[in-house]
């Protein structure tokens, strides 16, 4: 025999509506993101556990072999930082490639929409997504941290700087992809697309600006910024170089190459880079109509 | 329809005033009204792509009407939903809105409690509730197992009860029943019922027509985005019992003169001219004259007089047997299908076929 609230008498007092709820909305969105992400959580400490193995055994290989350590400690950090764009791209993806295009996808938006609206909802999962994906990253910097601190009995304060900076660096790719997972159909498409743009849109367009002779500062291409996170560890006085083309009669053309965006600049950059993807994925997000059923 | 109008029915939960949903060129839901009152079951039948299910998402607010507004009952009056006051008057429904699909990896204590949250519901109290309701539907035993594991009936019932955690006064059940077996099928009625009992008002849809006979005091037929019918089954059923009149004619007799003759002693009387082109046609299957009236006893007693004093061979006149809500859906639709409309637009939703024995 079916029985409806046992607590029939209870008066039901709800959170209070307005800001309060707002709060409480997105506290518990974020509760329930950080769960239900564990399990990419998991694997992606794996992911990072192997690419922080492999550079171990590539610079015990080299010692193995006869060749020396770094003297600086810096540069054995830098070793273990070779692939850290690489790095965040994939947590980043892993992490946001889902945040909008799964519920419209697998429709579980259907069950979700009608409690929250979309703006909390969108902060909610940002916030735990960049979360989990800035404390990947920390593990990450964590481990490479201790291993110098053993090896060289010391640890250069400036592998913080860099973590700021890869965590900076984290938001703002974590934005990119939520971005697309705004308007794309599925994660994996999202995903996809993501990887594409970073790897290869991104330099395409840097190495034709390069080669037609441009002089000003890329910062609108995304990946520019990935570079302070090594470039921090000491920052060059000259932020460019001046290269020539070689041709058949012999020197060409010279190229401006940007090495790495000033502190400002990588800030103010990432931040309203980050703001203005996260202003349209908003409006792609709330524009978004479930499609008919 | 301005809100002091609104305000003035007290029992109206949520209203829907000429809403219209288009996709691109398609017309999904065209110009529906209708009023939900506190404490009843409406039904909503209507077959695939009708737009039951656009109709509901426009109320969770999951798709934006093109036109026409919705009323939702809030703090003791009927408030427009707008993206402002959604958050605050959707507190009070529940949604179960096409086949659920959940976070697989995530398991029905953890989704409910989750649910529970975001409507406000009290957090000392969330967990004792989801265990409740998930009681309710008789899967205690999973309540702690991960969601991609259930199978589709298990999913839809917790779907079901994740429109009621939250314990809302209206629940709004897009095909609550699809995909159950028999079983479930009368364990969600039953569920539905006790909803009823405890005073919540339920707006349900379905294609299974007895599952809605069983539980709907009122029942909106949709039909091409069209409501082409909205009353009490009882009210449906009697008005096409009385239009429906099969008159069987002695044959042999000449169709398009019989019907010349039927169109002209029928046609006459007064009020039958504005329900159709013609008052008589014949149905070449059934071999009947079928006759467009109103549906008032009165007008059926003025045509068997007429028919009486028509000369012609009447072998006898019957009622079709429509008691059945399958034979009334059948009928609206068939009739929407027709085009019976008021130089308006409007349907005529009372325009019942006679058909006459020769």
């Amino acid at each position: 025999m079916i029985t409806i609230n046992k607590n029939e008498n209870l008066e039901i007092e709800r959170t209070k509506t307005g800001l309060r709820r707002g709060f409480v909305q997105i506290k518990s969105t974020v509760n329930f993101e950080i769960k239900r992400n564990l399990k990419n959580f998991f694997m992606m400490f794996i992911a990072l556990l192997l690419i922080y193995l492999m550079s171990m055994a590539i610079n015990l290989i080299q010692e193995g072999r006869g060749a020396d350590a770094p003297e600086d400690p810096v540069d054995y950090i830098k070793s273990y930082l070779i692939l850290i764009d690489f790095l965040i791209m994939i947590i980043a993806t892993t992490f946001g490639g889902s945040i909008i295009a799964e519920d419209y996808n697998s429709h579980t938006g259907n069950l979700i929409f009608p409690k929250i609206t979309k703006g909390r909802l969108f902060t909610g999962r940002m916030l735990a997504r960049y979360l989990l994906s800035a404390l990947s990253v920390i593990i990450y910097y964590l481990l490479v941290g201790i291993t110098t601190a053993i090896k060289y009995n010391s640890l250069p304060g400036t592998i913080w700087i860099s973590m700021l900076w890869a965590l900076l660096y984290t938001f703002l790719v974590l934005s990119f992809v939520a971005f697309f997972s705004s308007f794309m159909k599925s994660t994996s498409a999202t995903v996809v697309t993501s990887i594409l743009m970073i790897l290869m849109v991104f330099n395409l367009v840097n190495s034709i600006l390069m080669f037609t002779g441009v002089t000003w500062e890329p910062f609108f291409i995304l990946t520019y910024y990935s570079s302070i996170i090594t470039e921090s560890f000491a920052m060059p006085e000259e932020r460019y170089v001046e290269r020539a083309l070689r041709s058949r009669t012999g020197t060409g053309p010279t190229y401006m190459s940007w090495i790495t965006p000033s502190v400002t600049g990588a800030i103010i950059g990432m931040l309203v880079y980050s703001a203005i993807l996260l202003g349209f994925a908003y409006y792609f997000f709330r524009r978004r109509q479930q499609k008919q059923g | 329809m301005n809100n002091a109008s609104l305000k003035n029915d007290e029992d109206i939960v949520i209203s829907l005033r000429n809403v219209t949903k288009t996709f691109g060129s398609f017309i999904a839901v065209n110009n529906i009204s209708l009023d939900i009152k506190k404490g009843e079951i409406i039904g909503f039948l209507g077959p695939n792509g009708a737009g039951k299910s656009t109709t509901m998402k426009m109320i969770a607010r999951l798709l934006i009407p093109d036109d026409g507004e919705i009323w939702i009952k809030g703090n003791g009056s009927l408030q427009k939903l707008t993206h402002k006051s959604k958050d605050y008057l959707l507190d009070n429904v529940g949604f179960l809105i096409e086949n659920p699909a959940f976070y697989k990896h995530m398991t029905p204590r953890q989704v409910l409690s989750y649910f529970a949250e975001l409507k406000g519901y009290p957090k000392k109290l969330i967990n004792s509730r989801v265990e409740e309701v998930v009681e309710i539907i008789g899967m205690s035993d999973w309540i702690d197992k991960k969601l991609g594991t259930f199978s589709k009936g298990m999913r839809q019932k917790i779907g079901i009860v994740s429109a009621i955690v939250h314990d809302p006064e209206v629940v709004i059940l897009d095909e609550p029943q699809t995909g159950l077996d028999p079983k479930a099928r009368k364990e969600v009625r039953a569920f539905i019922k006790g909803l009823k009992a405890k005073g919540k008002t339920v707006f349900i849809s379905s294609h299974l027509l007895y599952e809605i006979s069983e539980l709907a005091d009122r029942i909106g037929i949709i039909y091409n985005g069209q409501l082409i019918a909205f009353d009490t089954l009882e009210n449906l059923e009697k008005m096409s019992k009385r239009s429906v009149l099969q008159i069987e004619i002695l044959q042999p007799y000449d169709t398009e003169k019989t019907l010349v003759v039927l169109n002209d002693i029928i046609g006459k009387i007064n009020g039958l001219s504005n329900l159709g082109k013609e008052a008589v046609t014949y149905n070449t299957d059934l071999k009947l004259f079928e006759v467009t009236f109103d549906g008032s006893p009165e007008k059926q007693q003025v045509i068997f007089d007429a028919l009486a004093h028509s000369g012609l061979k009447v072998l006898g006149v019957s009622v079709p047997r429509t008691n059945l809500l399958e034979d009334l859906y059948l009928k609206y639709i068939s009739q929407t299908d027709l085009g019976f409309e008021h130089e308006n637009g409007e349907i005529e939703k009372t325009r019942v076929a006679v058909s006459v024995a020769n």
